[in-house]
């Protein structure tokens, strides 16, 4: 191959490889842009099941107090203790003998 | 050739000025343009670390942090004020007006319309999509139980920069503990401002807030509550206390007092009273401090519960005379029927007998005059007047309560070293630090001090048993308990003399007698009903007393 064959055919492949690395470039930044695009999504979805979960905590925490606990258990039908009788040794003694 | 020069010293100078202009850029304003570019191409978000919660001590949470919303406007962007200022204003529960007024200063970019809002308020808002208004992640205190212990938490407020910030209780003490450190994420962006992945990220988590985990049981805490609500409103109480701690470790199961207010609505509130009375309010003791010179006169060995003394009138020191609270003498009487009949007369004969020196060192030791260190923001001592400033009368009727002034965490305090058998110890409301990743730091009790032998401590148990059993609250005394206790009733100082009619009734004992569990104080201001201890805080304190053996079901003992 004559020099000046060489050189166009060096040119030529200079030209591909610019064409190439455009479109590689190209297709990256765009794979980039949803990639990040997808991390800042996920950032969102972990930052909302945190405030949910911290709701249900919240939710949670509102059922179990004794303001509710009472409330239910009077809708039940349970009543307040006012005493409580408790059995001796010797009571229950007597009670297993019989 | 002139012109050649000409334009040769025109390119130097203008290479001099790149040069000069180019090290201004690069080193006289680098820091400048570094931030500048910093900010352009990278993004900064900040996590706030999550407050930490305050839990029982069964891990019932009473405090805890929720998510919530700031709404903000940013008045240059909204395209009709008139309109925006309706549909938000609906949301928000505010005045139309005021939303007008606030997105009208044509100086501000950035206004917050509304603070601390929750997430059903904020998905309207979120609906709405308009121009000019949006939403930032906050966070706010929720309480479960409601008021509960308010005046033990505390509450969160704003400091002078706008942070969010504890004031008093537990939410002012541990503030630092509770706030945790702050993070953030640093990362390069794209022209649209989604970061760009492969460029470098930088995440420092913030570290969220340590849960408290306290002495305090919810329980314990709501019967004493309701107990002390219903019985002010009984004995037409002007003000209220109750605290119950546990005699061996100084853990502090309860502590209510009465008028109170809402941590989630303190602004709503008089600020007077944010201050915790059990810890910073001081009082006069009246006869429950006997139970406290009883035993300094038995561990000083001057007097036995069986020693003997005449009561045979008013006893006379200086001036003054000292009677009896019935003014009724009983002749020959032992220092057990001292306290059953609560006399002032058999006090005064035990505080001539213990003498000045032992009686002061008695009431130091027992930790009058000095704050006991508990973690609580805001606690304050009365002071103890100086030894050599002490008369003859003060000696007398500081054995009876009065002339000297206590907190009833004091007062708690030291009837606890009777109870435990002579050990004064650190009161305390966090029993442990609960971290993010479930490790647990356990705060151990801490005895400071002994300040009166086992052998005292049995004797003067047996006495205040006696009191109940035999003294002018037997009455209220649940059948088949070991209860010991001791009633007060302490007139109040106004202006140099003591008002006649107005009293602080209370009541300190504990139970059950031989293996104490709590100590329980009850102390009523001005109740109306009677003036005495034995007719207004004696049942309070048995009514407590019974409640607290059930749920911690302790059988009667005889």
């Amino acid at each position: 191959m004559k020099s000046g064959q060489w050189i166009s055919f060096i040119q030529k492949i200079m030209y591909l490889m610019i064409v190439v690395l455009c479109v590689a470039r190209f297709v990256m930044n765009n794979e980039l842009s949803v990639l990040g695009r997808m991390v800042t999504e996920a950032e969102i979805r972990e930052g909302h099941f945190v405030r949910e979960n911290a709701l249900i905590e919240q939710h949670i925490a509102q059922a179990a107090s004794l303001a509710t606990i009472s409330k239910k258990a009077l809708d039940m039908g349970f009543i307040a203790p006012t005493d409580i009788a408790y059995f001796s040794d010797a009571f229950l003694r007597r009670i297993a003998v019989r | 050739m002139g012109r050649i020069r000409l334009f040769q010293m025109g390119i130097s100078l203008l290479y001099v000025f790149l040069i000069a202009r180019l090290f201004q850029l690069t080193v006289v304003e680098s820091s400048h343009y570094k931030d500048k570019a910093f900010r352009q191409h990278a993004f900064v978000l900040r996590i706030p670390p999550g407050r930490g919660s305050i839990v029982d001590t069964f891990g019932n949470p009473i405090v805890m942090s929720v998510p919530a919303y700031l709404v903000y406007a940013q008045p240059k962007l909204i395209q009709n004020p008139t309109v925006f200022s309706e549909k938000v204003g609906m949301i928000l529960m505010t005045e139309p007006e005021y939303i007008f007024r606030r997105i009208s200063d044509p100086s501000l970019y950035w206004v917050p319309l509304a603070h601390k809002v929750d997430p059903v308020m904020a998905d309207m808002i979120r609906n709405l999509d308009m121009e000019g208004l949006g939403l930032e992640d906050e966070s706010k205190r929720f309480y479960p139980e409601s008021s509960m212990a308010a005046h033990l938490l505390g509450f969160v407020g704003y400091d002078e920069k706008g942070e969010e910030k504890g004031y008093f209780g537990l939410e002012g003490m541990y503030n630092r503990d509770l706030t945790g450190s702050e993070g953030y994420v640093s990362q390069e962006k794209d022209a649209r401002g989604n970061p760009i992945v492969i460029a470098g990220m930088k995440r420092v988590p913030a570290t969220n807030g340590r849960t408290l985990g306290l002495w305090l049981d919810r329980v314990v805490q709501e019967i004493s509550e309701s107990a002390l609500t219903s019985g002010m409103k009984k004995y037409g109480a002007v003000e209220g206390s109750v605290v119950v701690m546990d005699p061996q470790s100084g853990g502090i199961l309860a502590m209510a007092s009465y008028p109170s207010y809402d941590p989630q609505t303190y602004t709503l509130f008089d600020q007077s009273l944010y201050k915790n009375p059990v810890v910073s309010a001081g009082y006069e003791p009246g006869s429950t401090f006997k139970v406290l010179v009883m035993a300094a006169g038995i561990d000083e060995g001057v007097v036995t519960p069986d020693s003997t003394f005449h009561e045979s009138g008013p006893v006379r020191i200086g001036q003054y005379s000292i009677k009896t609270w019935d003014d009724t003498y009983r002749g020959m009487v032992t220092m057990r029927e001292v306290l059953i009949h609560s006399s002032n007369v058999g006090m005064t004969f035990v505080a001539q007998r213990l003498g000045k020196d032992a009686l002061l060192a008695h009431i130091r030791d027992m930790g009058f005059g000095d704050i006991t260190g508990i973690d609580l923001e805001d606690e304050t001592s009365p002071q103890i007047r100086p030894d050599d400033e002490w008369k003859d009368i003060d000696l007398a009727t500081a054995s009876f309560g009065q002339g000297i002034a206590v907190t009833p965490l004091q007062m708690v305090r030291a009837v606890s070293a009777i109870a435990n058998g002579g050990n004064l110890l650190a009161p305390r409301v966090v029993k442990n630090f609960i971290e993010e990743d479930g490790s647990v730091k356990t705060i151990q009790p801490k005895v400071v001090r002994r300040v009166f032998s086992q052998s005292t401590a049995n004797i003067v148990t047996e006495m205040m048993v006696e009191a109940v059993d035999k003294g002018e609250s037997k009455w209220a005394k649940p059948k088949g308990y070991r209860i010991a206790g001791k009633t007060g009733t302490a007139q109040i100082p106004v202006a140099g003399h003591y008002d006649e009619k107005k009293t602080i009734a209370s009541f300190i004992g504990f139970a059950p007698a031989d293996n104490p569990k709590f100590v329980i104080l009850v102390t009523l201001r001005e109740p109306q009903s009677s003036p005495w201890g034995s007719e207004t805080a004696a049942p309070l304190f048995f009514d407590i007393a019974k409640k607290l053996m059930l749920y911690y079901s302790i059988p009667p003992s005889g």
